[in-house]
């Protein structure tokens, strides 16, 4: 496997959505490969970073409003 | 009604209830992340379990039900940009995040999220929605694509040309 085809697969490695065959492929590249071992270590980090926190969350008394109005709503149609 | 129909309907709203005390956030960082408007992403939230309640029927496994509402709400936040613009809208013209908004940035991992934070808002919108979904929200590729209506294959690469653009907007940082 070349630096382009591991590159091509980086998401399916991380994802473990590889084959078995082309898995083994990737990572006997990255074994001798800086540039790509780097890269796929910084999507690493990129992806575990992403999980850690979502930035965005609902205010928790407009999370109370929401939820009364929305049980006010569909209680009422139901 | 009879008890047997309040019962089932009780039932069909503390399902409803139980929904949004699990994946309300969820649902509003989704709306956000396409509307930068928190007013704008509550009504969604309230718009997207309001639906839900109407198409309970539909979700008949439990695993699937954080994929199922943010597709409900997806296409609300789509609905209320097509208000907006009061013309079709297309997720690649998702609006990019207003100007003025900065993330403060100091040396430690949240500051690296912080940051993260900041390239995501800077990606394409078709490219953010997917990562956010991919690796903000755990969805699997195929939950990422049923959410936005595409094929797998396009939902993978989404994801794959949104994790490189951001690779490269932190390159010094994430090692």
């Amino acid at each position: 496997m070349r630096c382009e085809d591991v590159f091509d697969n980086l998401t399916d490695l991380l994802d473990g959505a590889l084959d078995r065959e082309s898995e083994a492929a990737a990572l006997e590249h990255l074994a001798t490969c800086e540039r790509c071992e780097i890269t796929l270590a910084e999507t690493r980090t990129l992806v575990e970073l992403a999980g850690d926190e979502r930035p965005t969350r609902l205010d928790p008394s407009a999370r109370a409003t929401l939820l009364d109005r929305i049980v006010g709503e569909v209680g009422r149609d139901s | 009604m009879s008890t047997t129909d309040g019962d089932a309907s009780g039932a069909r709203v503390d399902r409803v209830v139980e929904l949004f005390e699990r994946h309300a956030d969820s649902v509003f960082h989704v709306a956000w992340r396409i509307l930068w408007s928190t007013a704008d992403a509550e009504d969604v939230t309230q718009t997207t379990f309001v639906r839900a309640f109407t198409r309970l029927d539909q979700l008949r496994d439990d695993g699937r039900e954080r994929p199922w509402l943010l597709q409900i709400a997806y296409h609300s936040a789509l609905d209320v940009l097509r208000r907006r613009r009061d013309v079709p809208t297309d997720p690649a013209e998702l609006p990019d995040r207003p100007e003025g908004d900065d993330t403060e940035r100091v040396a430690d991992r949240r500051a690296t999220v912080a940051l993260l934070q900041a390239a995501i808002d800077d990606l394409p919108g078709a490219l953010r929605i997917a990562f956010v979904l991919r690796d903000v929200e755990g969805l699997s590729t195929r939950d990422v694509a049923d959410t936005l209506g595409i094929g797998e294959s396009a939902a993978k690469m989404r994801v794959a040309r949104a994790r490189e653009q951001l690779r490269l907007a932190l390159e010094g940082v994430l090692t």
